[in-house]
């Protein structure tokens, strides 16, 4: 039986049917022509999807869950058990009716059975027994969203941002300090956080990579402009960026783009698998461990005789950025000089280290006091022989 | 608890919730119910303080059961009151409002994902005990059949709101004019933040819109979040995308509220996986919105041609649809009139009109 109407039949759907498919047939047609024109990739397409998984909570804690999933089935066996044992209890319970009293034995029994069965559902044992497996997988759900979030660095970088402005905010009410606009300082934070403009290092680059063959990576790349000059000289380059904005520009530069962090991106590499490695972006911007678990995921990927080409900023030059020193400490900058990198590179396990100094003002611009430009290139070489 | 005397139709609903699908299709029932003189309360295995009308604990059902009692079961999640509609014999119809597949949740909330396994259970365990069972749509009747339904009918869900019968909220409207104001247009997505609704394509979708066709263009995600992880996950994805300013993340609303939104809105497009019925498309075709639909579940079939589907869910794709939707007024010009057509086909007067009996006539007292 069905009383839901069916679609019409009438002369006119026909015509409004091909007006709606030929809408559909052009939405399908410049969709393709999108992609095709480099405008939107169906890479990045499918880029941006997999950004959003890598957010979800249970893909990381599997077996964590597999482990909830036979306890909570365990605790429901034993709500179960207690249940049959109070149901048999149930059935036996009753004294038997005094003869001529028009009671029944089975009118008791429903009885008391039926109170015993409202007893258990509003009881301490449900509730506990229910509720200790309700807590139990929301607590499993939390802890593994905690966890995935935890191995988020962007989210870390822009937390340390949400962190530092509830500071300013804070020091805005402390009128002993020297006035400052809020607007301009948090203009100055977020500008901070964009990527740097590493195009100056692409003529080193471009030379010392001249004799290599096989993929490059560069990760973080930004906007893709040094990553789109090296393709330009005959590269086969991929680049790994996180900040979305940033690598749609790479994207619409031609640049094959990965929205991801520098250190997911080459711990899901195979060994060996990269001719070439530029690490810029985050090296200068986290801890001591991770800019060494970054060397060491560097050194993994490369080929023997592969290459790491590592942007980084002097600590001196980071000083004269206007930015408030405390600033500069919230977000946890971190940046060393050529020879601790150089230190750095060689524990890990890298040779034939060359440092080479930039010119730490792009051609052409007038210096940018909010913007912190990059003013050494080290390149270093994965070991030939074992 | 007492009881009254006289026919009875009682129903059974987990939780009655305000502005909810379920909770307004129970209401309408009870209200039917009683003004054809049954005697029809509302059982619920949990309670949040903010029913919408009286409720009673399932356990307390037994008290003023009678043999000749008509029972509904609203079935659409995992309920412990299943288990005593199994033992009970009165009369029973399962009124099906689809469960979300558990795959659904699988990467994003493992207590749903075993709701909704359960759920499934005990809908084919009810099957063997239902006089019958009643569809909001086609393919949920096809799901009943599959899970072994003798007897079923389809009637669609009685708590549609006409956006031109309920008032507007003006702080709400005001507001959303204001931002239409600077320019861009103004998308919308009605429905529950969770896994199988894919808020998240839609965040990718504004993102390519923003970029190929309208920077200033706007999202509007009304609706509460089902799953926690995943809802929060949308708020930090809107971020990363650089739409977070654009994207509006209200909550749940009032039907005010909701009506503001509807009148705003240039658009209702939704990427849904899966949708039991798709109750906020025809709020968008009562509101005159063109509706830019995947070809999911009911969705189809719901719209019946009322609306532009696709068969993708691709960021690029839904972008240039709706470029084009909005860039072609003859376009929109028919999908409206599709949109009255198909109301009128739907008929939800009559629909409303025929729930009871056909109710009564699965339970077999017709």
């Amino acid at each position: 039986m069905a009383l839901m109407p069916e679609p019409p039949g009438d002369p006119g759907a026909a015509r409004t049917e091909d007006v709606l498919e030929v809408a559909v047939a052009h939405i399908r047609e410049e969709a393709c022509q999108r992609r095709a024109s480099g405008e939107f990739t169906e890479e990045f397409e499918q880029e941006l999807s997999a950004a959003f998984e890598r957010l979800a909570p249970v893909g990381t804690n599997r077996w964590f869950f597999d482990a909830a999933r036979v306890h909570l089935d365990s605790a429901a066996r034993g709500y179960r058990g207690i249940q049959a044992a109070l149901e048999e209890f149930a059935s036996t319970v009753g004294e038997p009716p005094e003869p001529g009293s028009g009671r029944s034995m089975t009118r008791l029994r429903d009885r008391v059975a039926d109170r015993l069965r409202a007893l258990t559902r509003a009881s301490l044992i449900e509730s506990v027994v229910e509720g200790r497996v309700a807590h139990l997988g929301a607590q499993v759900s939390s802890f593994a969203t905690g966890t995935a979030r935890a191995l988020q660095v962007m989210d870390q970088r822009l937390a340390l941002v949400d962190d530092a402005l509830r500071l300013l905010g804070e020091r805005f009410e402390d009128s002993s300090l020297p006035e400052r606009s809020r607007d301009s300082l948090v203009r100055e934070l977020r500008t901070a956080l964009e990527p740097e403009d590493v195009s100056s290092c692409a003529a080193v680059v471009i030379e010392r990579f001249a004799e290599l063959r096989g993929s490059v990576l560069h990760a973080e790349c930004g906007d893709g402009s040094l990553a789109s000059l090296l393709i330009a000289s005959g590269h086969d380059v991929v680049g790994a960026e996180p900040r979305v904005e940033a690598a749609y520009t790479a994207m619409r530069r031609g640049v094959k783009v990965a929205i991801r962090e520098a250190s997911e991106h080459l711990a899901s590499l195979d060994e060996a698998s990269l001719a070439a490695v530029v690490l810029s972006g985050s090296i200068d911007r986290t801890g001591t461990t991770g800019q060494l678990h970054l060397l060491e995921l560097a050194l993994r990927v490369l080929d023997r005789g592969g290459l790491a080409s590592i942007v980084v900023t002097e600590p001196a030059l980071f000083g004269s950025s206007h930015l408030e020193p405390v600033l500069r400490e919230l977000l946890e900058w971190n940046p060393k000089s050529a020879s601790t990198w150089t230190a750095m590179m060689r524990h890990v396990g890298f040779v034939d280290i060359e440092v080479i100094e930039l010119c730490n003002q792009p051609e052409g611009s007038s210096p940018d006091a909010t913007r912190v430009h990059p003013s050494h290139l080290l390149v270093g070489r994965r070991p030939v022989a074992r | 608890m007492e009881r009254s005397a006289g026919k009875a139709l009682h129903q059974f609903v987990p939780m009655l919730m305000p502005r909810d699908a379920v909770g307004g299709h129970t209401l309408a029932i009870q209200e039917m119910a009683v003004a054809a003189g049954y005697d029809s309360r509302i059982f619920v295995d949990t309670t949040s303080g903010a029913e919408p009308a009286e409720v009673c604990h399932f356990t307390s059902y037994p008290e003023i059961a009678a043999s000749d009692d008509i029972l509904i079961y609203q079935l659409a999640v995992a309920s412990p009151m299943v288990e005593m509609l199994l033992r009970r014999e009165e009369p029973l119809v399962v009124n099906y409002h689809n469960i979300t597949p558990a795959a659904a949740f699988s990467n994003w909330d493992y207590v749903s994902v075993l709701d909704q396994t359960r759920a499934r259970d005990e809908l084919i365990q009810l099957a063997k005990r239902a006089s019958g069972g009643l569809a909001v749509s086609r393919f949920n009747e096809s799901e009943l059949v599959g899970a072994g339904y003798q007897r079923t009918a389809v009637l669609p869900v009685l708590s549609i709101e006409s956006a031109s019968e309920t008032p507007v909220d003006s702080r709400t409207a005001s507001r959303l004019s204001s931002l239409k104001a600077s320019g861009g247009s103004d998308w919308l997505f009605v429905g529950r933040l969770a896994p199988n609704k894919r808020q998240d394509l839609l965040l990718q979708a504004l993102f390519a819109y923003q970029k190929l066709y309208d920077p200033l263009a706007r999202l509007h995600l009304v609706g509460r979040g089902a799953s926690p992880a995943y809802a929060s996950a949308i708020g930090v994805y809107a971020d990363r995308l650089g739409i977070g300013d654009s994207t509006d993340l209200p909550g749940e609303v009032s039907d005010a509220e909701l009506s503001a939104y509807y009148q705003n809105a240039d658009v209702f497009v939704c990427l849904s996986e899966h949708e039991g019925f798709g109750a906020p498309l025809l709020e968008a075709l009562e509101a005159e919105l063109p509706v830019i639909a995947y070809a999911a579940g009911a969705i189809p079939e719901m719209l019946a041609g009322s609306g532009i589907l696709l068969r993708s869910q691709a960021p690029v794709e839904v972008a240039s649809a709706v470029s084009r939707v909005l860039s072609d007024g003859a376009l929109r010009d028919e999908l409206a009139n599709r949109g009255r057509s198909r109301l009128r086909e739907l008929n939800l007067v009559h629909a409303r009109e025929s729930t009871l009996s056909t109710l009564l006539e699965l339970a077999g007292r017709k």
